[in-house]
């Protein structure tokens, strides 16, 4: 009675491991994205072993062998300084590694935090509807068009730099985004018929929302992930440049590259590396956020 | 459409009781509002003043309802720096800020439009690749890094334009107002205005190019969908040039889109200065802010990031009711 | 009376439809409009109609997926009508429906096999072990093979899909089935392969089928009685057979006569009776008889005259104020 199957499977798999071979092939196949991955799998990997790749420890300084310039070898303390040092004699290369982690970690919280709550807020607007719904829309276009960088110039203000406060600002910024697209999915999932199946069968509500409709919302959610990634990294650089974002005590990016500021004309490559390195790790991000949007829904109004 | 503008104003009033709030609700963060409206080197007796007179005892909803008042009034009190009242201060610094945001909006348009329109006109060719991959880039640099190397060329080793400032020490006498290039340009006094332009024409660029690439995309996609519209393959023929076509019917569609974005944009740049006017020591809103934040004088605090969301808020409700007259569809639900 | 499985009395489904002005009355939407049908056990009915009349609602509304506006549900004899969820989903293990489109009736994250075993888990703790054979037993007797467990739909036909549709509903060993135009997204040869599984189920698990269609020749192929739908009305119900030899109402002539037949002399020698104009919208239903804007033998009473649906023969329903003779 059956026509035989055809066993290998197809362009657009749903199961986990088919969808990541999948992923995997087209990427290699256009490289800007390729270039993208390559470099931030290169970024995970010198962030999580930042002690074993940094030449040197980030915190030695050497105030005689300050701001001296990139590829210079240094008889005093051995040291070949690839990229220079700064004010202090510290070694720019291994102050930029260490770095990277402190950038990776606030982006990669915020995008959890606010994926959480924007997701489950979405869902249960677009689910359930009603008051919930209007209520959380007006919150969600108030927040879009909310000043948020200032709110956090008036909180830093009383309460002082701080990690954590860096982090639950730019997850305030961003958790409306993921709620509205979200709710865009869930809208149009809840009419189709295996909802109705589902109900048919006797499924109570949360089987439905956890089993049947949030599967199939996770594509938005992983590509308004990629895309605000970069736009965090770029905020907190900025507040940490300006002083206010994550204490001076640790090095970021933004950072190293504000206090590079005043020595811009004698010394430009304080200043200039970690700048380099965030437009690259953003770069990365972008075209391998652009072509997630692309492979999965050029539509995606983000 | 009523319906939709009363909607927005609403929203707009929402938005500013919110922050409103917000910085009541920063104030009394620390529990003690008077130690962050009084200098290091107030008495006692002033702190027994200050409480008495803002009405630091009294319940926290009639705090509230005071604090709305005086922020509608503009008195957010006085700067411990200047000893003058802080919202002044604020004001003097706001056309600086102004200049600067249109400026930069301006030329992001200037790149914006024409980049973006013969990207979807020549989609595919390298002239499209590259420009879509200068917007990508522009959209991922951080503007005071690209601020700080426009200086270090541009200023220090190229010596065509001043590093910071707004204007040459002793230029600034020749103007009336504190809008140095408008002046400049309605005056025909043509020093100052180049004066002023020079000055201004770095951080503008480091101001705008985000946006200026975020727009050029914009301009870019918004073409391409239009461009395949029957609309246009019937003005086509017709046997409208080419140049009608684009330039005026498919054109007029597209920028619909580019007119809300890009008066979000705006709004945004203003928030944005602050980052460029800390690189270019721009005699704006934004470093006054910042300087504010540096010597903790939380009065200057309040007033300007008041008058910046405030002007944020204003801007957005405008593009909205912009958006009513050009969008048919809106006007008519 | 007690033989009878389902029963509707009265059943009304109005939406309102979306008015701008509090207080002023908006137009109701009238997707079904008075409803009696009743089912014994073992029955197979046909409900046949046009896009629009009311039927897939009609077979949501049974299960109360949809709630009726008013009227009564009555399953076994007991009034289903507004019972708690919690009852109702225990009732809800004797009626499965099976839906349409096969491509968006399966959750594209689920496989197969969890798909079908999705009820056992739900209304029965049964162990894992034992539900995988109960879902393999199901399997079978609709056709598919054991190498389809561990697939996604995506990975199906049309064809296979429904049938996975049709396992998931028999699971649980229903008493009714409710098939809401089970073939009609399926190409023709597929259609009778799964035509013919619906009749062999029937037999095997005893069950009663209702059958949802637009096609009137499809139903005639499967049911034993047939209801055929107007517009949220049911204009004509009866025995199978005699319904499609000798329609008494002219709606069911034209759908009949809309039949393409394979024998060409036959087919030369009828006359298609053409309906004119479009399907009246159900906003605002015709007056009197609500066919009488499309019927070819309208007379000035049906204008006027709502028709009741009355029994004319044994077993044989009617709502027309001049029924058809046999010529």
């Amino acid at each position: 009675m059956n026509t035989s199957v055809n066993n290998s499977l197809s362009a657009k798999a749903t199961n986990l491991k088919g969808q990541i071979w999948t992923l995997i092939e087209s990427i290699t196949r256009y490289k800007p994205a390729f270039f993208g991955a390559i470099i931030l799998g290169s970024l995970l990997f010198i962030a999580i072993f930042a002690p074993l790749v940094s030449p040197f420890d980030p915190n030695l300084q050497f105030p005689t062998e300050a701001r001296v310039g990139p590829f210079t070898y240094l008889e005093g303390s051995d040291r070949f300084v690839l990229l220079g040092t700064d004010q202090v004699g510290r070694d720019q290369l291994s102050r930029i590694i260490y770095a990277s982690r402190v950038t990776l970690l606030v982006s990669f919280f915020a995008v959890i935090i606010s994926c959480l709550i924007g997701t489950l807020v979405g869902l249960l607007a677009g689910y359930y509807r009603g008051w919930f719904d209007i209520i959380a829309m007006r919150w969600v276009d108030i927040s879009l068009a909310f000043p948020f960088e200032l709110l956090a110039l008036s909180i830093v203000a009383v309460t002082g730099p701080s990690l954590t406060i860096v982090i639950i600002i730019l997850s305030l910024r961003i958790w409306v985004v993921y709620a509205r697209v979200v709710r865009g999915s869930t809208l149009s999932i809840r009419e189709k018929d295996y909802i109705n199946g589902a109900k048919a069968i006797g499924a109570g509500e949360l089987r439905i929302l956890v089993r049947y409709v949030l599967p199939n919302v996770l594509t938005p959610v992983l590509v308004v992930s990629t895309l605000y990634i970069g736009r965090m990294i770029l905020i907190e650089s900025s507040l940490s440049f300006l002083g206010i974002g994550v204490p001076a005590t640790t090095p970021t990016w933004g950072g190293i590259l504000g206090d590079g500021r005043a020595y811009i004309d004698t010394a430009w490559w304080i200043a200039f590396f970690p700048g380099l390195a965030i437009m690259i790790t953003v770069l990365s991000v972008n075209l391998l956020g652009d072509w997630l949007r692309d492979y999965f829904d050029p539509k995606i109004d983000i | 459409m009523i319906y939709y503008l009363l909607m927005r104003l609403l929203q707009a009033g929402f938005v500013l009781i919110g922050i409103t709030a917000v910085c009541f609700i920063v104030l009394h963060l620390t529990g003690d509002p008077a130690a962050l409206l009084l200098p290091e080197n107030a008495t006692e007796e002033d702190y027994d003043n200050i409480r008495k007179t803002m009405g630091f005892d009294r319940p926290l909803y009639i705090q509230f309802f005071d604090y709305m008042k005086n922020a509608f009034s503009m008195d957010f009190g006085h700067s411990f720096q200047q000893n003058q009242p802080a919202f002044k201060i604020v004001m003097e610094r706001l056309p600086a800020t102004i200049e600067l945001a249109i400026v930069a909006f301006v030329i992001a348009l200037l790149i914006a439009i024409p980049v973006g329109m013969i990207s979807a006109l020549r989609r595919g060719s390298k002239i499209d690749i590259a420009s879509t991959f200068s917007a990508l880039l522009g959209q991922s640099m951080p503007n005071f890094w690209l601020g700080l190397i426009l200086i270090f060329f541009f200023s220090l080793y190229l010596d065509l334009f001043p590093t910071s400032g707004r204007i040459s020490f002793g230029m600034s006498n020749e103007a009336e107002t504190k809008f140095f290039m408008l002046e400049g340009i309605f005056t025909f006094n043509f020093s100052l205005f180049s004066d002023a332009f020079l000055h201004a024409l770095l951080p503008s660029i480091t101001v705008g190019l985000y946006s200026s690439a975020k727009l050029t995309r914009l301009v870019r996609s918004s073409m391409l969908e239009v461009l395949s519209e029957d609309y246009v393959r019937t003005a086509r023929a017709k046997g409208l040039s080419n140049f009608t076509v684009i330039g005026y019917h498919a054109f007029k569609n597209a920028s619909i889109p580019l007119v809300t974005l890009g008066g979000i944009e705006l709004g945004l740049l203003l928030g944005g200065t602050v980052v460029t006017e800390t690189v270019f020591a721009w005699p704006g809103v934004g470093l006054l802010t910042v300087q504010a934040l540096q010597n903790d004088d939380f009065p200057v605090i309040q007033a300007s990031v008041f008058l910046l969301a405030f002007i944020f808020v204003f801007v957005n409700l405008a593009v909205d009711i912009l958006y009513a007259f050009l969008d048919p569809r809106i006007r008519y639900s | 009376m007690t033989n009878e499985m389902l029963e509707l009395k009265d059943i009304k489904k109005y939406y309102d439809a979306p008015g701008f002005f509090l207080g002023k009355k908006t137009n109701k939407l009238r997707a079904l409009d008075g409803i009696n049908l009743s089912i014994s056990v073992g029955q197979k009915i046909g409900i046949v109609g046009e896009s629009g009349c009311g039927k897939s609602t009609l077979s949501k509304v049974i299960m109360r997926l949809i709630e009726p506006t008013s009227g009564m549900i009555k399953l076994f004899g007991e009034d289903i009508t507004s019972v708690t969820p919690q009852v109702l989903n225990k009732i809800r293990k004797n009626i499965q429906i099976i839906f349409q489109d096969p491509f968006s009736s399966l959750n594209p994250r689920m496989r197969i096999g969890e798909i079908i075993s999705e009820p056992l888990y739900i209304h029965e703790r049964v162990f894992p072990d034992q539900i995988k054979s109960q879902v393999l037993e199901i399997m079978t007797a609709v056709g598919l093979t054991e190498e389809f467990f561990d697939r996604y739909p995506h990975q199906l036909s049309g064809g296979q899909r429904q049938r996975v549709g049709i396992a998931r509903a028999l699971i649980l060993k229903p008493k009714i089935i409710i098939a809401d135009e089970p073939v009609s997204a399926l190409d023709v040869s597929i259609q009778a392969q799964l035509l013919n599984l619906l009749n062999k189920l029937h037999e095997d698990y005893n069950l009663t089928l209702i059958f949802i269609s637009h096609d009137i020749s499809v139903v005639q192929h499967t049911c034993d009685k047939i209801a055929v739908m107007y517009l949220g009305q049911i204009i004509e119900m009866g025995d199978a057979n005699s319904l499609i030899q000798n329609p008494k109402h002219p709606y069911t002539e034209a759908l009949i006569s809309a039949v393409p037949q394979i024998n060409f002399s036959e087919e030369l020698n009828k006359d298609k009776i053409v309906l004119h104009g479009d399907v009246p919208t159900a906003f605002s239903p015709p007056s009197g008889c609500r066919f009488h804007t499309r019927c070819i033998y309208v007379k000035e009473r049906c204008k006027k005259d709502v028709p009741v649906l009355a029994e004319i023969n044994r077993a044989h329903y009617l709502a027309c104020h001049y029924p058809l003779t046999v010529i």
